[in-house]
């Protein structure tokens, strides 16, 4: 028969889990040795006990240790850690977001366009952008702040070797390409954390 | 239900002697618990009278579990040794 020795402090603390306990007790009624020990952990507890209840002992390990349970030793990083998570959470969220975003501006800058082109509204953007700038649809926020800040010609010759090489209208659908790319690695890394976190949490 | 009055609070009614051999004890109990080492020592007062569990003092002392079962074994068996002519009195 194995002794229970090792886990009898365990028990005698209650600190085993109820199946563990059960164990120990069956085992203390057939193992003298085993018994003998346990009642000399009884036995010592009883005989600390039998000190003052206000026990003047080491007042200083008492205060020493109240204080550092006290202390927010769990809270510190946890706030950091939730923020992350929920950050997290939200990035795939954020990402939509801005995409929607950035096609909406797509789809309003070539809509001016579009409506400069027919001739409406024209004051307002014909006399700054020429036509083919203009419809090349996308960029033309950042062409109008840009011809604000440059000012005539210059900034025009600069809208129109631009509009030539197209980048532009190339700059949404990266854009789209890099969005779903970063969607689907938040899905994998998502994935990959979801199948670990049962053996983090059995802890 | 037990009468509080049945459990006297001190051995004033079992006379001189009585209370004169249980403040040697107690004497003797906290002489012991004073030349433990203090990493012991401070385990064994949290687990014995402030009655923390394993857990609370690992985060109180900052230490790993195993070390404060290991502590307490240690600090208990020295107080065993040190007290051993008690024991059979306490029990």
């Amino acid at each position: 028969m194995n002794h229970m020795t090792p886990r009898l402090q365990a028990y005698h603390d209650g600190e085993l889990d109820p199946r563990m306990a059960e164990a120990v007790e069956a085992h203390l009624a057939e193992c003298e040795a085993c018994l003998t020990e346990f009642e000399a952990l009884e036995m010592l507890s009883a005989l600390l006990h039998e000190l003052p209840p206000a026990t003047q002992l080491m007042p200083e390990d008492r205060f020493v240790a109240q204080v550092a349970l006290r202390l927010p030793r769990d809270e510190t990083p946890r706030l950091p850690e939730r923020t992350l998570k929920w950050g997290w959470r939200l990035a795939p969220v954020m990402l939509v977001a801005t995409w929607a975003f950035v096609q909406a501006a797509a789809i309003l800058t070539s809509g001016i366009a579009a409506l400069v082109r027919l001739g409406v509204g024209s004051e307002l953007a014909g006399s700054l952008i020429p036509e083919q700038t203009a419809a090349s649809g996308v960029g033309l926020g950042l062409a109008g702040s840009l011809l604000d800040a440059l000012g005539g010609d210059a900034a025009v010759e600069i809208l129109r070797q631009l509009s030539g090489v197209g980048w532009i209208a190339v700059v949404p659908m990266l854009f789209t390409g890099l969005t779903a790319l970063a969607i689907c690695s938040w899905v994998a890394m998502w994935w990959a954390v979801e199948r670990q976190a049962p053996q983090e949490s059995g802890e | 239900m037990v009468d509080v009055d049945d459990h006297p609070l001190s051995d004033d009614r079992r006379g001189p002697e009585a209370g004169a051999e249980q403040r040697e004890r107690a004497a003797a109990v906290q002489a012991a618990i004073l030349a433990l080492p203090a990493a012991g020592r401070t385990t064994l007062i949290l687990r014995e009278y402030e009655g923390l569990s394993y857990r609370d003092i690992a985060e109180a002392l900052d230490i790993p579990i195993g070390t404060v079962m290991s502590r307490l074994n240690y600090a208990r068996r020295r107080l065993r040794n040190a007290l051993a002519g008690y024991m059979e009195v306490a029990s």
